[in-house]
């Protein structure tokens, strides 16, 4: 990793990549306040891409691991991942359900697997 | 004169600030938990220090971010486009904060309690301030918000010290199993709170751009992704309606 070389240990990359890009937004929110609609097109945008963002970070997670995870087959993580997805539905939409399912279902394919 | 029509005696600060931290006790706290323990162990997984780790759980206070931050740092990726996906993620608290500003402040008196408090808002608070702040007398709310607000924030905590300190004893099948639960935990909570055409859309486009872009432009594939998937989701969810 690069961003420890900012000359603080990567404190001052995490203060204003981490602290300042997020909190800026929660500070806009009690400065301009009810003089914006939160049901207008602008804010139904911002919601769209922050969606899409997450979802793409997350299947990016998935498809191309950065750490540990990429030592699992490309098979594997897929299948223990739409085998959460698919828990969760057969629950109902359970979220603590869902995500201990997948986790398990993980956990049970890399026993058979044995892939570590 | 019986009393019972009158305005309701609000609670001492100190019960209200209790009432706050008992309703964050019972949110769905065991998968917040579960989040937080995922957040810490994937943060040892990318080679962050346990300073760095702590760091960003208690200044952010917001996984989605804190998830998009070190993923992306663990990638090498440029400053700018670290700040910018991350800052792209925050922005949902923007709209989050003015629906919620109100209930504990209104008319406007004290600016800068408001701006501290707002550190506060994430998902989990703003659903419970929704639910619990209006049926409260004015004076409970602020007390009441802080309560909830430290104790979601410390719970994290706890959680993410848990998960950097679990990471390196459990055995690797299992770390392999906490490490996986983090992207499964953020697309199911997609899924779950999704309601509209506009949202399924943000997802769909989101999960099915990403490897295109990934191989398209290195480097910016998340930006353009959310971007572009994004714009597209808001257009096409909207002129259908």
């Amino acid at each position: 990793m690069t961003f420890v070389d900012d000359g603080t240990g990567g404190y001052l990359t995490l203060f204003v990549a981490g602290f300042l890009a997020t909190e800026v937004w929660r500070w806009m929110g009690i400065l301009v306040g009810s003089r914006l609609s939160v049901d207008g097109a602008v804010f139904q945008w911002v919601k769209a891409v922050a969606t899409t963002l997450i979802a793409a970070m997350v299947s990016r997670m998935l498809l191309f691991p950065a750490g540990q995870l990429a030592g699992v087959p490309f098979g594997l993580r897929m299948g223990a991942f739409l085998g959460g997805i698919a828990i969760f539905y057969a629950a109902r939409r359970n979220l603590g359900i869902g995500v201990a399912g997948g986790g398990l279902l993980m956990l049970a394919i890399l026993a058979v697997y044995g892939s570590t | 004169m019986s009393g019972t029509e009158g305005p309701v005696t609000p609670l001492p600060r100190s019960a209200a600030f209790m009432a706050g931290l008992r309703v964050a006790m019972s949110v769905p706290a065991a998968v917040l938990f579960a989040t937080a323990v995922g957040f810490g162990a994937m943060a040892r997984d990318g080679g962050f220090s346990f300073g760095h780790t702590l760091f960003a759980t208690a200044t952010m206070f917001a996984m989605p971010n804190q998830v998009m931050l070190f993923d992306q740092l663990a990638r090498n990726e440029t400053f700018l486009i670290v700040i910018v996906a991350v800052a792209l993620t925050a922005m949902r608290l923007l709209p989050m904060t003015v629906t919620l500003a109100p209930l504990l402040d209104r008319p406007r008196r004290h600016l800068a309690q408001d701006l501290g408090l707002s550190h506060f808002v994430s998902i989990s608070t703003w659903l419970e301030g929704h639910r619990h702040l209006p049926g409260k007398p004015e004076a409970e709310r602020v007390p009441f918000f802080l309560g909830l607000g430290l104790t979601v924030v410390l719970t994290m905590i706890v959680a993410t010290v848990l998960g950097y300190a679990m990471a390196s004893r459990l055995p690797p099948l299992i770390t392999l199993a906490l490490l996986f639960t983090t992207p499964i935990y953020f697309f199911l909570s997609l899924l779950a709170t999704s309601r509209t055409r506009l949202d399924a859309l943000a997802i769909a486009a989101g999960s099915g751009l990403i490897p295109v872009m990934y191989f398209l432009v290195p480097g910016y594939d998340l930006l353009a992704t959310g971007l572009v998937g994004g714009t597209a989701a808001f257009l096409l969810g909207r002129s259908r309606r």
